[in-house]
């Protein structure tokens, strides 16, 4: 008897300790569903009436066993610009996938973050069935216009070289102001999901599923481009009435909120979702998913997440709701009453880590074992970061709806910046996001960018998604990460009190509009000046400037880096003034003091007779201010800052000993390439490298675990 | 089994302190000479600058990492050679060890021993392995079940081979069984099967050898940098080398029994 329980309690606590028990998916949590798309005025403050320019009315239905939508899409669209137009272009991006010619697969080549096209559902597209013209009318609002129906007008429409591009012909210009009324008939076939979009199982995520209509620029110009491996989307604001008509086991996910749902019938259930002022509209449905919702403020947040992952639930809403308090605060008030969290299942992880308006996939947070524990192995980012990067894109490109397709940064890496800041304002300033044994890599070491890292250098940031190409694999460090790191480095010198406002100031004008990447940097201009103050007194007492101008110059449109180095730090014989000087009359006479001593060695004279040298250089071409802290001899220390406009600075002391010197040592220069030449101790005060003498150790450690014990 | 059945393999391990002192120190030499290379791959990396921040290790090694892959490759190199080192010396070791734990005798005879007999425990390890890869595949398509059924299944399997390959060994070089020939190595196997506390003996052993070596990783992990690691490592290390031979004296026990044993 006591073996047995000695046994059970040996098995129980094995079973614990490797994580076997499996306690089953806590219970689902609802909350009321909001009643208006978006929150109230004086929270989500003004929503300009001039950004609203094409409403959608979708009718689609699904059906779950040929993964296809048949549905109709009926367009009000409105001409803003000072022009007429009489041909609109059609945007059809689920044909990427119809075939292995189209742009984006030949950049592919059949996959796409790690995820590979399926076997079984290996195509997928759009087919339009029909287009016409229901309406054409001069209007003031959108509120009339679904009314506004003459005769419906059969319309024309041609495919481009890619089949993502169509271009619609109209059968009389559409003047400025005037608006038009269009209805589609499609049929949009599923592929098996690689790319954000398809089906796997019983998992359905439709994205990208719709004809959608180009984005006519004020002066007239449509903007609309084929869709590539890296692009992303660009569409105008407007409202969406969509009615879903799906099997009735489906839990459904979409964008907006539900405002009416028809009692099921015939295995059926039609669903009613309506989102106000968002450029797109997508929507999953699973009979597996489970429902975790709660609220932040007044806004809902709603996690459709699969079984096996349920337990997550809590985690990604924490990081959610901190993303909402710090993203709220820093970049003006969130706008929608609703967010919802789609959780792909393993098989669909294709689909995870995309944005919509009011609703993101996120991915998987890795369990690490117990087990593997205890060599302090831990991480605290996986899953979340997702949730947070993701939901991120509600403001960098959901509400500051720049063009993807042309510069991508200004989302992508805006919102790796704003990850950032979200995450400090979290975790705290430099928090660990990843530890092992007694080491940690912080946030500060994860945006940092590193030299060794030699596709950072082969594009620029400001470029279009299409100039990254697959097999550079520049995109993510260039687009993400290193933007992110130009907005950390510039927020650094300048200064959080000083950049934080300009920046939300950019945040705030430019709320429901397409801003570029000028009204970015004009914008900081504006509220920083062309040269902001850096220090008032920096070396040679001269104020220190930056030329902001110059900066992101250097930092967009070229892949030039940030590169200090110490060159020297020394001590050395301090100049005398033994020999002869003429004296007030003219007559040479030698000075009456002890000739210097020579033959003694640097180290062992005294500080009065030493003179410190540094020399700082500046190997990198972009020319930023830098910090320099020199540590003496006698226990004091100074702070410099140097412009860094000349190629190197030699700093001397004379009378004082240097013992080391330190380059940017609050770590402002995220973007420099190389920070391991920027400590350096003067030859007579050398120290430990303080890193071979631990990896040395590593490395003998790991001969000892090989060798187990002689190998015998 | 109670501890007092490991005694007469810990007493014949104790009669030969020379033996557990030379062969730890050789193994720690090894290992040091080893991460020589390995300090100075990551000096000469480092050059004249220095980094603060003991905690903080991670960035600097992966910015030397991008930019100077000699140093990483340096100590890939020390784990790939330290690997190989102990493929060809464990066995010859072996030899000299199994002698010694018989019962005292001179180096020379130990070194003699260890020259004899290298090639057949060369191919005693060959066939070690070749049992512990079969073991593993049984332990695997038994163990899909649950992990932990896996995982006890995979320590069985290995401990059961050592247990093995040491008898073998002792076999060989303390009687005239033939040293080659395979059926040797299959009659210390149904001999370690039929003598569960043989097994059991010579596992608890293995395990406590695989704690320190588990114990040697952590050191090294949570210690990374600290003044103390290098000194609890190689302190581990010693104690691997003890526990290692005193598995090796349950097998040296099994062909000689100690008078009165």
């Amino acid at each position: 008897m006591v073996v047995t329980t000695a046994a059970r309690r040996a098995t129980l606590a094995l079973a614990l300790f490797f994580g076997a028990c499996d306690a089953g998916p806590p219970p689902e949590t609802t909350v009321a569903e909001p009643t208006q798309a978006l929150r109230p005025a004086q929270l989500r403050g003004p929503v300009p009436e001039d950004a609203h320019v094409v409403d959608y009315v979708l009718d689609a239905r699904l059906d779950a066993e040929a993964h296809t939508v048949t549905g109709t899409a009926r367009v009000t669209w409105r001409n803003r610009s000072a022009r007429p137009v009489s041909s609109a272009p059609l945007h059809l991006y689920m044909n990427a996938f119809r075939a292995d010619d189209t742009v984006w697969m030949q950049e592919a080549r059949g996959s796409h973050r790690s995820a590979h096209q399926g076997d079984d559902g290996k195509w997928g597209y759009i087919d339009l069935k029909a287009a016409r013209l229901l309406g054409q009318a001069q209007a003031a609002g959108f509120d009339n216009l679904e009314g506004t129906r003459g005769a419906a007008v059969d319309l024309a429409w041609k495919e481009g070289d890619d089949p993502t591009l169509a271009t619609l012909t109209l059968p009389a210009p559409v003047n400025p102001g005037e608006a038009v009324v269009l209805e589609f008939e499609f049929l949009t076939q599923l592929p098996e999901v690689f790319a954000r979009t398809g089906y796997a199982g019983e998992f359905h995520f439709l994205g990208q599923w719709f004809p959608k209509v180009g984005v006519l620029a004020k002066d007239g110009a449509w903007q609309a481009r084929v869709w590539t491996l890296n692009s992303e989307f660009y569409a105008d604001f407007g409202d969406y009435e969509v009615h879903l008509d799906v099997p009735d086991n489906m839990v459904v996910g979409a964008s907006g909120i539900l405002v009416a749902a028809d009692p099921p019938a015939d295995g059926r259930k039609k669903l009613h979702y309506k989102a106000e002022m968002v450029h797109d509209f997508a929507w999953a449905a699973d009979p597996n998913f489970r429902e975790y919702s709660a609220m932040w403020r007044d806004v809902r947040v709603r996690q459709l997440i699969q079984p096996d992952h349920a337990a997550d639930a809590p985690r990604h809403l924490e990081a959610l709701i901190a993303t909402l308090e710090s993203m709220d605060t820093r970049f003006g008030s969130y706008p929608w009453s609703t967010i919802t969290v789609i959780h792909p299942p393993e098989d669909a992880a294709g689909a995870a880590g995309m944005e919509y308006p009011t609703l993101f996939t996120t991915s998987d947070i890795y369990t690490i074992p117990r087990w593997v524990k205890i060599s302090g192995l831990d991480e605290q980012l996986s899953g979340v970061f997702t949730t947070i990067h993701e939901f991120g894109h509600q403001y960098f490109q959901g509400l500051l709806a720049s063009d993807e397709t042309r510069q991508p940064w200004l989302d992508e890496g805006f919102n790796t910046f704003a990850n950032t800041l979200t995450i400090s304002d979290w975790r705290g300033e430099d928090a660990w996001i990843a530890r092992i044994g007694n080491q940690e890599f912080t946030l500060d070491d994860f945006s940092a960018i590193d030299g060794g890292e030699a596709d950072l250098y082969l594009d620029p940031v400001d470029a279009p998604p299409e100039a990254y190409r697959a097999v550079t694999n520049t995109y993510g460090d260039i687009v993400y990460r290193k933007t992110a790191a130009m907005m950390l480095t510039l927020r650094r010198i300048v200064g959080p009190a000083r950049f934080d406002p300009a920046f939300k100031a950019y945040t705030t004008a430019f709320r429901f509009r397409h801003p570029t990447g000028d009204d970015l940097v004009n914008t900081l201009i504006r509220e920083l000046g062309e040269r902001p103050l850096i220090v008032d007194k920096g070396l040679g007492d001269q104020p220190v400037h930056l030329d902001l101008r110059g900066y992101f110059d250097h930092a967009l449109h070229t892949v030039d880096g940030i590169d200090f180095t110490l060159d020297t730090v020394m001590n050395r014989r301090r100049a005398g003034d033994a020999g002869y000087h003429r004296d007030e009359h003219g007559v040479l006479q030698l000075a009456d003091r002890a000739p210097e001593p020579r033959d003694t060695r640097v180290r062992d004279l005294p500080d009065e007779d030493v003179e410190a040298v540094i020399v700082v250089v500046r190997r990198g071409e972009f020319k930023v201010p830098v910090e320099i802290d020199l540590e003496f001899s006698d226990d004091t220390r100074e702070r410099l800052t140097w412009d860094g406009q000349d190629r190197y600075r030699l700093l001397s002391y004379p009378g004082r000993r240097i013992r080391a010197a330190r380059l940017d040592p609050d770590r402002k220069l995220l973007l420099e390439i190389r920070r391991l030449d920027n400590v350096r101790a003067a030859p007579e005060a050398a120290r430990p490298d303080g890193v071979s003498h631990a990896v040395g150790g590593l490395g003998e450690s790991l001969a000892l675990v090989t060798l187990g014990g002689l190998g015998l | 089994m109670t501890p007092r059945r490991l005694l007469p393999a810990l007493r014949r391990t104790l009669a030969a302190p020379w033996l557990i002192l030379g062969l730890g120190l050789a193994h720690l030499a090894l290992a040091a000479a080893v991460a020589t290379p390995v300090r100075a791959a990551y000096r000469a990396a480092m050059g004249p600058y220095f980094h603060e921040g003991a905690h903080r290790l991670l960035a600097p090694l992966l910015e030397i990492t991008g930019q100077q892959r000699a140093a990483p490759a340096s100590l890939m190199a020390a784990v790939v050679i330290t690997a190989v080192i102990a493929a060809l010396v464990g066995p010859l070791l072996a030899g000299a060890a199994i002698q010694r734990l018989a019962g005292p005798c001179k180096v020379a005879d130990q070194a003699r021993t260890a020259v004899a007999f290298y090639p057949a425990s060369l191919l005693i390890g060959v066939y070690g392995v070749i049992l512990r890869a079969l073991l593993l595949l049984v332990a695997a398509a038994l163990g899909s079940v649950h992990f932990v059924a896996q995982l006890l299944l995979t320590i069985a399997a290995l401990t059961y081979a050592t247990a093995v390959v040491d008898l073998t060994r002792a076999t060989v070089v303390l009687t005239d069984a033939r040293p080659y020939h395979p059926r040797t190595f299959l009659r210390a196997a149904t001999t370690v099967a039929q003598d569960p506390l043989l097994w059991l003996r010579s596992s608890a052993l293995s395990l406590v050898h695989i704690a320190v070596v588990v114990a040697i990783v952590l050191a090294a992990l949570h210690g990374f940098g600290a003044a103390w690691s290098p000194w609890a490592v190689r302190g581990l290390g010693l104690l691997a080398t003890g526990f290692a031979l005193v598995r090796i004296a349950v097998a040296v026990d099994r062909v000689v029994p100690r008078p009165g044993a």
